[in-house]
């Protein structure tokens, strides 16, 4: 093997690319030739450096925090999946009247209650939003939820649809804390259709929401800062 | 009988397996198994300690859930490796339009820093001379060499120079042919080489 054979092998016989007879020719190449030795060496030197580089972006690097940030984000969150599930369905869906979302505010004791943003006239927290084109005549609308532990999973929506607008609930709304009802909501869903199995809900008030003969939903998110109610044709089934 | 690495494919794709399952354990097991490797390179691609920990964090999770689409014809860590460059790549593009910040500077004790060098204005390297050490600046002078090259030349030369992937490790990572890996790496090389020249 002469030199400008073996040059052109040098960088794959570095990497141990070559089979096992040119990887020996090469070998018994090099043995006798300072200039071919060279050559290798500006690819172990690269090499080295590379590496030696990179260790020392890498230095004092604890390892521990690369599973930290991963175990977290392994927990389910079922309280963003599923109101961004929602909102997916929202739209979805082309019967949609509207969609409310709320979030708690803490009172002046320190527990959580939940307000509707139409009425608390809370104008930065709260988000409420009407989509779909429908008018809705009037726009008092309470919504009270006692939080439990159990996570609405709603199915796919059927069809495409707009939604209005969105923004996630920041800051504490003024404390408007509604009386607790006296029962709830779930017999307001047709019998023959499965209803969405929210935590614990408990009260939801409609006041003069003219012209709305559709169906209506509610849930609460297990984390506890999101209500979702749902008004529309048809409402989302649950899935469990 | 079975080599070492054959029997430790057959072990990731054990523990793939049963982390797809929801044994948070058995994915635990593989992220310690390769998260510095991931990190060395990832870090390579985008020389940027936090955006590298985070972009690492990113393929891990993605990688978790896509645990059902890792049917085991691949190795688990050429599959990691193929999310963990993507996400890099896909990372230097979202950044692409943003002022170049170097937040490591190499101090002469060869630690890094946390002080962040605006590059925006000035393409040499950013250590000090007087401060840093010749190895040191020729760090730099690598580093710079390195970002240099596009994300697929950066790719191909970090997957061999780190983890000494071969080239049809390479080619399975970044989806392209053996061929191309050399090409590429042939390139990288020369670069790298040429710029360190000028140096000495």
């Amino acid at each position: 093997m002469n030199c400008p054979e073996a040059e052109s092998l040098l960088e794959a016989f570095h990497d141990g690319e070559l089979d096992g007879r040119l990887m020996r020719d090469t070998a018994i190449h090099l043995a006798g030739c300072t200039r071919c030795v060279a050559r290798l060496d500006e690819y172990e030197r690269v090499h080295a450096l590379v590496e030696e580089s990179v260790e020392a972006e890498l230095s004092g690097f604890d390892a521990g925090q690369v599973w930290a940030g991963i175990s977290e984000a392994l927990e389910p969150a079922p309280s963003r999946q599923s109101t961004w599930r929602g909102f997916r369905l929202a739209a979805a869906s082309t019967k949609v009247r509207g969609v409310l979302v709320g979030g708690p505010a803490e009172d002046e004791s320190g527990n959580d209650s939940w307000l509707a943003p139409a009425v608390s006239g809370s104008t930065a927290s709260r988000t409420v939003f009407f989509g779909g084109g429908m008018a809705l005549a009037a726009s008092l609308l309470f919504a009270f939820v006692l939080l439990g532990e159990e996570e609405a999973a709603l199915a796919p929506g059927d069809g495409p649809g707009q939604v209005a607008a969105v923004s996630a609930p920041t800051q504490p709304a003024p404390s408007a804390r509604v009386p607790s009802p006296p029962h709830g909501v779930a017999a307001a869903f047709p019998s023959t259709r499965a209803p969405v199995q929210h935590a614990q809900l408990q009260q939801v008030q409609i006041h003069s929401l003219n012209d709305f003969g559709g169906e209506m939903a509610m849930w609460a998110e297990p984390a506890g800062d999101t209500a979702v109610i749902w008004l529309g044709e048809t409402a989302p089934r649950a899935r469990r | 009988m079975e080599t070492r690495l054959v029997a430790a494919i057959r072990d990731d794709r054990d523990l793939a397996q049963r982390a797809g399952q929801g044994d948070k354990e058995a994915f635990r097991e593989l992220v310690e198994r390769y998260q510095r490797r991931v990190l060395a390179v990832v870090t390579g691609m985008l020389h940027d300690r936090e955006a590298a920990l985070e972009v690492t964090q990113e393929a891990f999770i993605k990688a978790y859930r896509s645990l059902d689409r890792f049917r085991g014809q691949a190795s688990f860590y050429t599959w990691i490796y193929r999310i963990a460059v993507n996400l890099s790549i896909d990372y230097q593009r979202r950044e692409w339009r943003k002022p170049i910040v170097d937040t490591h500077r190499i101090h002469a004790d060869g630690g890094v820093g946390e002080d962040a060098i605006d590059r925006a204005s000035d393409n040499h390297p950013a250590s000090n001379p007087f401060e840093a050490t010749k190895d040191n600046e020729l760090r730099v002078r690598l580093n710079e060499a390195i970002r240099e090259l596009t994300p697929d030349h950066r790719a191909v030369i970090l997957l061999r120079e780190l983890d000494g992937l071969s080239y049809d490790e390479i080619s399975q990572v970044l989806q392209c042919s053996k061929g191309t890996v050399m090409s590429r790496l042939h390139y990288a090389r020369k670069k790298l080489q040429s710029q360190l020249k000028e140096f000495e």
